[in-house]
């Protein structure tokens, strides 16, 4: 469930996919955050406080997307990303 | 349990080229008396099929669907209770008897199934229903939809088959629980249907219509 949410997002909801931000592999950009390896219970964390507006930091995009996603989709998408194995080299 | 009965001695009863199979359970009738089948022919068949296949899925496949189930739902249309524009008309003029002959028809045709879709994405969204499928969603107190509709989804006597019904029409009647607009045998379903996020839902309805009919199955007493 977590790979296709990261994968496809919600088209039903207008949720983007995650890899449109945060990279194919998760390993986000210059300014994005990394998901890859992250622990699962942080994101699920992060998340529930964009969709609580408790995280009023970087949440332009991400509120919007944690409204619209139900816990189970969150623990999907986290269990997912913390599994994410890490890259040989360290990248960009 | 009736079902593999009935589909045993239907295929007995058609490999023989002959008429009504050995009524082991009540109304196990192989061909219907001559005024439902022209119903079947006139009516029925022109969305449902005439094996209840129903090719366009606006229109729920019956082939295969529980007895009770059908009779009840027949009984709904008929008395208006259960809202459809088009069914309600064709049920308004049925009689108990015919409503019985029906559903025992569409009941006893073979179970059909969808193909599995192949793309990486439609698998991926199979799997995440045959996760609600089986687990439910615990967060938000949605039981596993097998508790009731059973681990094959052929449902029960009186809780309908969801196996091989299609996509659409699950996903439709999912709708009409979370809004209010189905009304009948809501009870359960209106609180489920309204914690499915539509995603959830397509999901689920896509694991469904895939699954394989269980002609291919060799245990009959799994329920």
């Amino acid at each position: 469930m977590g790979r296709y949410v990261f994968h496809y997002g919600d088209p039903f909801q207008d949720v983007p996919p995650c890899t449109t931000c945060h990279g194919k592999d998760a390993r986000g950009s210059k300014t994005l955050p990394r998901l890859a390896g992250q622990h699962r219970k942080y994101i699920v964390n992060q998340l529930l406080a964009f969709q609580s507006g408790k995280r009023q930091t970087d949440n332009a995009m991400m509120r919007h997307i944690a409204r619209r996603l139900s816990r189970l989709a969150m623990e999907g998408v986290a269990l997912f990303l913390s599994t994410l194995k890490p890259e040989a080299g360290s990248g960009k | 349990m009736t079902r593999e009965r009935k589909g045993f001695a239907l295929a007995l009863g058609l490999g023989l080229g002959l008429l009504a199979a050995p009524a082991v359970m009540a109304a196990t009738v192989v061909e219907p008396p001559a005024s439902v089948k022209k119903i079947i022919e006139e009516r029925c068949k022109l969305c449902h099929g005439r094996d209840g296949e129903a090719s366009n899925a606006i229109y729920p496949r019956l082939a295969g669907q529980n007895r009770a189930y059908l009779e009840k739902q027949l009984r709904l249309f008929r008395s208006g209770v259960r809202k459809s524009d088009i069914m309600n008309e064709q049920a308004a003029r049925l009689t108990d008897a015919e409503i019985a002959a029906l559903a025992t028809w569409f009941s006893s045709r073979p179970p059909l199934s969808h193909r599995a879709p192949r793309t990486p994405k439609k698998k991926l969204l199979i799997r995440m229903g045959e996760y609600y499928f089986r687990y439910g969603d615990g967060f938000a107190d949605i039981p596993a939809c097998r508790e009731c509709h059973g681990e094959d989804a052929r449902g029960s006597e009186t809780l309908p088959r969801l196996a091989g019904q299609h996509r659409k029409y699950i996903v439709n009647q999912l709708l009409a629980f979370q809004s209010g607009e189905r009304r009948t045998d809501n009870a359960i379903m209106r609180h489920i249907a309204r914690n499915l996020p539509r995603l959830a839902m397509e999901g689920v309805a896509l694991y469904l219509s895939a699954l394989k009919p269980e002609a291919d199955a060799q245990n009959s007493e799994r329920k």
